[in-house]
């Protein structure tokens, strides 16, 4: 084989390599268009000027609007987050979030601890919409691929636990070109997002009337076995790189059996000795007061809309305040370029959903 | 040679025996074809043809073929 | 391990940088290796039977030739104190002996093959019996494995024992690369045939790293690829609808319909899966007989089995047709029948029984079902009856004035040649062969062409709906498009190579990407799965 031929060959690879890259982009789940923009946004922010990072589920773009405890306090505190962000993935996203900033405070929603690992599928896709935002090419993306194919094979021991899929993710979507919803991607590339990573679509309008669940500290439900280990791994990582974290729970009406689970985290954080801060007991003086209005300010059980979301931002934000010293970022440039005058074009956008949309319009187009 | 293109055009009257040297190899033969050349031929010099003989080299041309012939009523 | 896995393509890779870095007379060794690298993959149990078998002709065929050897060492050292005849009849006399071992070991490689293959179903018929004739006696099923590529490589190993036998070349000496031969990992899955006269030699030459090698070996993997993932994988839903035992409604379109899928799913299937077989072999050098021509455009079954499975056809002929009919007995029945009734009838008896046997053979190759079975025995039938028809057919062109240089006349003879193969792929598809004539009988009865052309869209609703059914069409459009330029003479690779760099990267890069996007492979995407529940 002369030279030329061979040079020709790599050519001629690295042309299937681009159209390779360029196909994946085509195909990619529209599911997570959104926590693409949120995560981009992230890493994108000028170094060193997030002062906590919340790390949750959907609920947590949802019900924290990092844009008005900005303007209220300085303070720069951003959701990191995906929907139905599985539990076994938690560690891989906490990597994620201290790999391009150094918040003081991590805050971690216990939500996930509530799940049910059961259906490999519904794990399956759970994690790829974590996966597919996630930093490509870095080793904790092989990390987490890794940790997908481990928790599905303790759930499913016979099942072939090796999937390629999981690290090229175009070889499980390359068959949605058949699907009626698929188009060519319009937004070819990444994207910022607006509102620093708070969820904005007609249903923050939507107004679900809920029953709140009563707090009973006595219901004590076991918790998902891979729930509990990544808990107690969890402990560990805080341990060793010797992080500040503070454990929450998010605004949502449980059923009895999560609503036990919850209960059961907290008895664990009690006893290994971790602070949370919740708002379900009204006794509580170390907990938060939020004045829900459960007519209003929920879209569905576990989502709050835009009220409920001020709401719960007013209450949290005030805690941030007063338990830690965050500075007041108002006056850095670094940070007023990416933070500053959001809140105000928020407050514009839901103006404009509001006069367009019925409430009940519940189309998933966002923004 | 006279004779055997006489039997050769008896099977198969469009070939061009004369002058084909790829009977086999360019599939102007084919094994139905064969085996009646192979039939005429046994009758014909009251020769046995055997599975040993069934090589292209024999039956690609017809100068093959009558080497072939001669070959065997010689071992008679 | 499958063909169009990622795995597979990591291994081949593998295998052929280090095939063309070592020094070429380990070239060989590299392939064994690979081979049975390979082979164990499939399961550890297996690879006990082909070293068996690889063994036992091994050293049956050096018996053979030792047997020649000493026979004419003994010929030589009586030098001219032998007149020819005596010479003559020495060579006769090893030859029967020689011909006996030859026998003897082909039959003990059928048998092998056979109880590998059909034991279990052996032992089930037998116990049937016993329950028919109520006798108590039953006999346990055998758990055994069929080994990877049995059938291929046992034939391939009757073929180099014939060949032996026969005085064809010597016998191989060296086991590891006779193992090469009959484990040779491409082509030891699903074929083709090797002659070890052509195949084998080729594998224990070495080989230079040739540029045009790598890329037209490419070239084929990815048109195999083509023709498998994007064709076949697809389809293949169609046909399993429509043959699933219990599915009866014989409306005779839907069976066109699955029996036309059919067609395609396999020939996708098999010929997809020996282009990435030969293309495989060629980055190495290695050149495999062709399998498949273009058996779409078949102008009869005779012309189908030369262009279908071309392999297995052609070692049939070779040793079972030409043996058949020139074996004592029918040569001898031939030459009393033409005495007797003239040339036709000497030669009927020739292309009667050596197409039935061979056909037989056939079909059992595939499966030793009742369906398999008739359907080799249909393929027989109509091949003898089209050589004994030829002088009535003859006569009936002549009277009808039919032209048969014409298009229009090879239309009618694929077309007609269809029609066979479909009846012929029922046969073997339907769930029993009561089904297989019920289905036969009502697709030439009811036609519903509503059904046919889409019109209701009910042919969407097998596993392939339109946007996908547009897919297939277009790619089967291709696959015709190419195979009428193959059909004259175009050389599609050499071809492209001669045109334009920009336009045969284009094109290459597009039938990369027609793959990579509409190809059947990675896990099944099932949006429901994505949209979040409680949380």
């Amino acid at each position: 084989m002369t030279k030329k031929q061979f040079l020709r060959a790599i050519a001629f690879f690295l042309c299937v390599a681009v159209m390779v890259v360029g196909l994946c982009d085509l195909f990619e789940e529209t599911n997570t268009q959104n926590s693409n923009k949120r995560f981009y946004k992230y890493r994108n922010l000028k170094e060193d000027t997030v002062d906590a990072v919340m790390v949750g589920t959907s609920g947590t773009d949802r019900y924290w609007i990092p844009s008005q405890a900005y303007e209220k306090y300085g303070m720069t505190v951003y959701p990191m987050s995906t929907n139905s962000m599985p539990v076994f993935l938690m560690i891989n996203l906490i990597e994620e979030v201290y790999t391009h900033q150094n918040p003081e405070l991590l805050i971690i929603d216990i939500r996930p601890f509530t799940q049910e690992n059961i259906d490999t599928n519904r794990m399956d896709a759970k994690a790829r919409l974590l996966l597919d935002v996630m930093e490509p090419f870095t080793v904790n993306r092989i990390k987490a691929a890794l940790n997908t194919m481990d928790a599905i094979k303790k759930v499913e021991p016979d099942k072939s636990s090796f999937d390629l899929s999981l690290f090229f993710s175009f070889i499980k979507f390359h068959s949605r070109w058949s699907e009626g919803s698929f188009r060519i991607q319009r937004n070819m590339g990444d994207v910022e997002h607006n509102y620093l990573g708070f969820y904005i679509g007609n249903k923050m309008i939507r107004k679900d009337p809920q029953t709140p669940t009563g707090y009973n500290p006595d219901n004590l439900v076991e918790l998902d076995p891979i729930c509990e280990e990544t808990l107690y791994e969890l402990f560990d990582y805080i341990e060793e790189n010797n992080l500040n974290v503070l454990f929450f729970d998010s605004p949502q009406i449980r059923n009895e059996i999560d609503m036990g689970r919850a209960n059961t985290v907290y008895s664990i954080l009690d006893k290994e000795n971790y602070k949370y801060v919740h708002y379900y007991d009204e006794n509580d003086e170390d907990g938060i007061t939020i004045d829900f209005d459960y007519i209003s300010d929920f879209y569905n059980p576990a989502h709050t809309n835009f009220y409920g979301a001020t709401k719960f931002t007013e209450a949290f934000s005030s805690y941030l305040h007063e338990n830690y010293d965050f500075e007041d970022h108002r006056n850095n440039e670094d940070v007023k370029v990416d933070w500053d005058g959001v809140q105000d074009n928020l407050i514009i956008k839901i103006a404009e959903i509001e006069a367009e949309k019925a409430p009940d319009d519940f189309i998933e187009t966002e923004e | 040679m006279e004779k055997l293109l006489e039997i050769l055009k008896s099977v198969r009257d469009d070939v061009d025996f004369e002058n084909e040297t790829k009977l086999i190899d360019d599939e102007i033969l084919d094994s139905f074809d064969i085996v009646s050349i192979v039939g005429e031929l046994c009758d014909a010099y009251d020769i046995t043809i055997t599975v040993d003989d069934m090589e292209p080299e024999n039956f690609n041309s017809a100068s093959a073929i009558l080497a072939l012939v001669e070959r065997l009523i010689d071992e008679m | 391990m499958p063909f169009t896995s990622f795995r597979f393509f990591f291994f081949l890779a593998a295998v052929i940088f280090v095939y063309y870095i070592v020094p070429k007379r380990f070239q060989w060794a590299v392939l064994l290796a690979a081979s049975y690298a390979f082979y164990l993959y499939s399961g550890i149990d297996n690879v006990f039977f082909i070293v068996g078998t690889t063994l036992f002709t091994y050293l049956s065929a050096l018996l053979m030739q030792s047997m020649r050897n000493k026979n004419q060492k003994k010929i030589d050292a009586l030098g001219d104190g032998l007149t020819v005849e005596k010479k003559r009849e020495m060579k006769k006399a090893v030859a029967k002996k020689i011909h006996t071992v030859q026998v003897l070991t082909v039959l003990v490689n059928l048998a092998t093959l056979a109880s590998l293959k059909y034991l279990n179903l052996f032992i089930g018929s037998a116990n049937d019996m016993f329950t028919l004739f109520r006798w108590d006696a039953s006999i346990p099923f055998v758990n055994l494995i069929v080994p990877l590529g049995l059938s291929y490589y046992t034939f391939n190993s009757i073929g180099y024992l014939i060949d032996i036998g026969r005085g064809k070349y010597p016998a191989e000496k060296h086991l590891g690369k006779f193992a090469l031969f009959v484990s040779f990992f491409p082509s030891v899955v699903q074929g083709p045939l090797n002659r070890f006269g052509d195949v084998g030699v080729q594998l224990k030459e070495p080989h230079k790293l040739e540029y045009d090698n790598l890329k037209n070996g490419a070239l084929l993997i990815l048109w195999g690829l083509f023709k498998k993932l994007v064709i076949a994988d697809r389809v293949s839903a169609i046909a399993g609808t429509i043959f699933a035992p219990g599915f009866t409604d014989y409306n005779g379109s839907q069976i066109l319909f699955g029996v036309l899928a059919y067609s395609f799913q396999i020939y996708g299937d098999f010929s997809g899966g020996t282009d990435i077989t030969r293309g495989a072999a060629q980055m190495m050098g290695i050149n495999l007989p062709m399998n498949f021509e273009r058996p779409f455009f078949s102008t009869s079954l005779g012309d189908f089995w030369k262009r279908w499975h071309m392999s297995l056809g052609a070692w049939m002929r070779e040793y079972v047709f030409y043996p058949v009919m020139l074996c004592r007995p029918v040569s001898n029945l031939s030459k009393k029948m033409r005495k007797k009734h003239g040339s036709y009838a000497g030669k009927m008896v020739p292309s009667v029984a050596a197409p039935m046997v061979v056909f037989f053979l056939i079909g059992i190759w595939h499966g030793i079902t009742s369906q398999y079975i008739v359907n080799g025995l249909y393929n027989a039938t109509l091949i003898s009856a089209s050589v004994a028809m030829v002088p009535v057919y003859n006569k009936l062109i002549e009277k009808l004035h039919i032209n048969t240089e014409t298009f229009s006349y090879k239309l009618f003879q694929i077309f007609r040649t269809t029609v066979l193969l479909f009846i012929s792929r029922i046969i073997v598809k339907a769930p029993s062969l009561k089904d297989a004539g019920l289905m036969i009988k009502a697709m030439f009865t009811s036609i519903d062409l509503d059904f046919l052309f889409g019109l209701d869209g009910k042919i969407y609703k097998y596993g392939v709906n339109e946007k996908e059914m547009g897919i297939v069409v277009f790619s089967i459009l291709i696959l015709l498009v190419v195979g009428i330029l193959q059909e004259n003479g175009v050389k599609i690779r050499e071809t492209l190579a001669k045109q334009n760099i920009f336009f045969r990267w284009a094109l290459v890069l597009l039938l990369i990407a027609f793959i990579l996007i509409f190809g059947v492979y990675g896990p099944n995407y099932n949006a429901s799965d994505f949209i979040y529940g409680r949380f």
